[in-house]
Order: structure tokens, then C-alpha cells, then sequence
């Protein structure tokens, strides 16, 4: 298949996806703008109202690392069963195996860009002035999605073939949600700990959106280097897993 | 025959084996508990319609799979010449909640086509399966004839140069099956290369041109057709 054809394959499918799962409820593609709107209300009311912690704007800060670790985790978790969910086709037409978990981030992405837009919306309501300096979380989102793309392949390359992975991948996101600072603020730990938190991309990714988001600074160069350099490692890592284990997907039993 | 004559196959196995085993076997060096395929040899050569015919689990899918590249052999080597192959594949990858025409575009690509050649195809689908307006309807109402109707128009449209087609020569209800077999059977008339498997004698007797005779996932004989269906029946 040239480049072009796999595009092609990729944008209907990631269509297809989004249309069937939207078809299977009655409100459909409101569930977009609906559900975060919904889980964004619960933490506003269990944080903002019932611990009275507006206090230095920690509902705010707050969503902004729950919607992108939102994103960071489904895009994963999703990839993890992409190529089994489509064992039909891949025991039947040779098509290369990173289609799967690209579709699943660029799904799972297209879903965090309408909840970016909420978010956005959310901290104009609550008093936040937008600045152009908004406009750094391009470049944010930009690196991170390096990151997820790539940690979405490896996970797609290996959970397949190593299905007992999935219980340890489960258990290590949950571990990495703490380990991101999405609850609590870094800056706040001691310096040893900072430094070692801050290897985790995820980790730095929150902290430079609450800074540009929040705090009116940054995006700093070498923390987005940073992930960027961690993603495209671990897309090259995964894309080559995928490529060298291409012809074991079709004769896994499940 | 045809194969006789042409100095160079299109496709070429050589003592191709194959088994299915847990796919974290190889990873930690376990041996596969179940061999589905030893030993085959056979070429195919342009234009040809080559039958293959066994008894259940002589491993004649996975042969096809195998030539397709959907699968790669453990032992032995497969060498094609620069064509499309593929599986006449039927519904891959349809989804119950897109309608007809949505999955005749998805399952083109799936098989191989441009975008543009997916939808190019559209008209004749929609044609060729009868479907009228259900064909804009979600696929998940429609009944199984239906269902057959609609996969197979997308196959048989987006089918490559080099055909490979696993048991089914027709499928639907009795009208459509009629019409579907004399399709394929109009395909395989023509030069097209075709890969026919079957345990269907009278098929391949009116079809092949040559029968490559696979028993315990190894090639028993292969010749003449009218020779080795004769041999395949007294067995």
C-alpha cells in the first residue's frame, strides 16, 4: 500500500469509528461536549464546593491535568486492544499494523481538542484573562501528542502478543496518574523528588499547560524538547516492534 | 498446460511450513504445539487457475493466508513477482453501524484501493449487489442474504490481478448465488490468476487448470487436473 492509501485508510476509519460509536447512543456526537462537561461539573462541585478548595484556583488547576491525562490514558488504553479489536482484518488483508493505534490516537485526540475548547472556555468563566501566550500550548500539545503516538504504538506492538502486559499496564497507569503531579503540585515537593517526577513526560507536559494556562509562563524549550526527544523514541521503538512482529498479530489465537 | 508454457511463475512456494502456536511461544522459545502446514511446493504462473483440494485441516486456508502475506511461513520461501494478491475476502472490516455504501468504501480500502477507486466502485456495488436503497441504510439491519450481497460486490470489485478464493464461489440467497458464481466463474475464465480452494470435486474439475493435492499439510500430488481429481476421488 503506498503512503497515500494508508491516509486514506486511516482518516475513513477513524471516521467510521467515531460515526459507529456515536450510533450507538441516541445523543451521539453531543456525548462529546456532554461527558467532559459532566465529569468536569463533578470535580468542580466535590472540590470547588464540597472541600472548599478555591483557594488558589485549585479547580483550575485541577482540569487542566485531569482533561490531558484524560487524553494521555484513553489514547493508551485504547492502542493496548487496537490490534486485537481488529483481528478480523488482520487475519485477512495485509495492512501495516500501526494503522490500528493511530487511529485510536487520533480518535481519542479529536475528542481532547473539543474538551480543550471547553476547558478554555471553562477558565474565561471562571476569571482568566487569554493571552496570546495561549497559543503556547500548541507547541505543548505538539510534543505530547509525540509522546502518546509513541507510547500508543509501543503499547499496540507488544500487549498482543504479551496479553498479560494489559493487567501490568493498567496498574502502571494508575501509578503514573500519581506520579504526574495531576492531584497535587509538584513545585511543591522537595527538590530530589521535582527532579525525579519531572523524568516522567506526562509530568512535565501538566506543568507546562497550568504554567501558560494558570501562571501566564513559559512553554519552556527544554522541557518540550524533553518530551519530544522521550516520544520520538518511543515511536521509533514501537513502530519498528510493530514492523518486526507484523506477521505474528494474524496468528495470535484471540 | 498454461504453466507449462510460461517460463516465469508469478507466484513460487518452496517447502513451506507453518504452525499456529500461542504467539508468545516464539518469544520465549517454546516449541508450537499444533503444525498446520509441513511441507508444500508448488508455482503459479500468470493467467492460470490453479485448485487446491484436501480433506478438513489439510490446511488449505492457511496455505491461502500464507500466499496472501497475511501470514509468513516459519520454514521454506514464498517468492512473488510484483503483483497485487489478495484473498477474495468477504464484510472485512464492516461495521454494524455504518450503512452500505460507508462499508463498500471502508472494506475497499481495507482490500487495497485508492480512496478514489473505493468510491469509483460505488456504482458498480450498488448495481451489482441489488440492494437499492438499503444500500444507505446501517448494514446491521440488513438481513445475512443482504449482508452476502454486499460483501461480495466489495471483494469482487477491489480483487487484484492475482485472485485467491477460499471455498466460496457463490454466496446469498439462490438468485444471487447463481449470479456471484458466474461471476467468479467469469473471472476465473479470463486471464486473471486465480488460487481456487475447495474439497469441491466438481468445482474444480470445471474450473482448474491444474490441482495441487494437499494432504497432512503437504504436497501429495500435483498435475493435471482430470489426473489428480481421479487419484483424490479413489483415495
Amino acid at each position: 500500500m503506498t503512503s497515500q492509501r494508508i491516509w486514506g485508510l486511516i482518516t475513513f476509519k477513524v471516521y467510521a469509528e467515531l460515526k459507529a460509536e456515536s450510533n450507538r447512543t441516541y445523543a451521539g456526537y453531543l456525548w462529546w461536549v456532554f461527558e467532559p462537561l459532566l465529569f468536569m461539573a463533578v470535580y468542580y462541585f466535590v472540590f470547588g464546593v464540597l472541600f472548599g478548595r478555591n483557594t488558589e484556583d485549585f479547580v483550575p488547576f485541577l482540569l487542566v491535568g485531569v482533561t490531558i491525562w484524560h487524553w494521555i490514558q484513553s489514547s493508551i488504553s485504547h492502542s493496548a486492544s487496537a490490534i486485537s479489536q481488529n483481528r478480523p482484518i488482520i487475519s485477512q488483508v495485509v495492512v501495516p499494523k500501526y494503522v490500528f493505534p493511530t487511529v485510536a490516537f487520533i480518535n481519542n485526540s479529536l475528542k481532547f481538542l473539543v474538551i480543550v475548547g471547553l476547558l478554555l472556555f471553562f477558565l474565561v468563566f471562571y476569571g482568566f484573562v487569554p493571552t496570546e501566550r495561549w497559543f503556547g500550548l500548541v507547541p505543548v500539545l505538539g510534543a505530547a501528542s509525540l509522546f502518546v503516538l509513541g507510547s500508543s504504538f509501543l503499547v499496540s506492538a507488544v500487549i498482543p502478543l504479551v496479553p498479560d502486559l494489559k493487567i501490568l499496564l493498567d496498574n502502571g497507569l494508575r501509578a503514573m496518574m500519581f506520579m504526574s503531579g495531576i492531584f497535587f503540585d509538584i513545585a511543591n515537593l522537595g527538590q530530589q523528588w521535582q527532579d525525579l517526577l519531572r523524568l516522567n513526560p506526562v509530568a512535565v507536559i501538566v506543568e507546562q499547560a497550568r504554567l501558560i494556562l494558570l501562571r501566564n509562563e513559559g512553554p519552556y524549550f527544554y522541557d518540550l524538547a524533553y518530551v519530544s526527544a522521550v516520544g520520538l523514541v518511543l515511536l521509533i521503538l514501537g513502530a519498528t516492534l510493530l514492523k518486526l512482529f507484523d506477521h505474528q498479530y494474524a496468528k495470535a489465537p484471540w | 498446460m498454461v504453466g507449462a508454457n510460461s517460463p516465469k511463475p508469478l507466484i513460487s512456494l518452496r517447502h513451506v511450513g507453518f504452525s499456529y502456536g500461542k504467539p508468545g511461544a516464539s518469544f520465549w522459545g517454546r516449541r508450537a504445539e499444533h503444525s498446520a502446514i509441513r511441507d508444500i511446493s508448488f508455482d503459479v504462473y500468470p493467467g492460470e487457475t490453479v485448485g487446491i483440494i484436501g480433506g478438513n485441516g489439510a490446511g488449505k486456508t492457511t496455505l491461502l493466508k500464507l500466499i496472501a502475506g497475511v501470514l509468513k511461513p516459519a520454514v521454506g520461501t514464498i517468492t512473488r513477482a510484483d503483483v497485487r494478491i489478495s484473498m477474495l475476502s468477504l464484510q472485512v472490516g464492516f461495521l454494524p453501524h455504518l450503512t452500505g455504501r460507508e462499508n463498500a468504501i471502508l472494506g475497499g480500502l481495507l482490500l487495497g484501493l485508492s480512496k478514489e477507486q473505493a468510491k469509483k466502485n460505488l456504482a458498480l456495488i450498488e448495481e451489482f449487489s441489488e440492494l437499492q436503497a438499503f444500500i444507505d441504510e446501517p448494514f446491521g439491519t440488513y438481513s445475512s442474504g443482504m449482508k452476502a450481497r454486499l460483501g461480495f460486490s466489495v471483494a469482487y470489485f477491489a480483487s487484484n490481478e492475482v485472485v485467491l478464493i477460499d471455498e466460496v464461489l457463490g454466496v446469498g440467497d439462490r438468485d444471487f448465488r447463481i449470479k456471484s458464481t458466474a461471476a467468479i466463474k467469469e473471472m476465473i475464465t479470463t486471464n486473471r490468476t486465480v488460487v481456487l480452494v475447495s474439497h469441491n470435486v466438481a468445482t474444480l474439475r470445471e474450473t482448474a487448470n491444474r490441482v495441487v493435492w494437499i494432504s497432512e499439510g503437504a504436497t501429495h500430488m500435483e498435475g493435471d487436473t482430470a489426473d489428480i481429481l481421479e487419484a483424490y476421488a479413489a483415495s
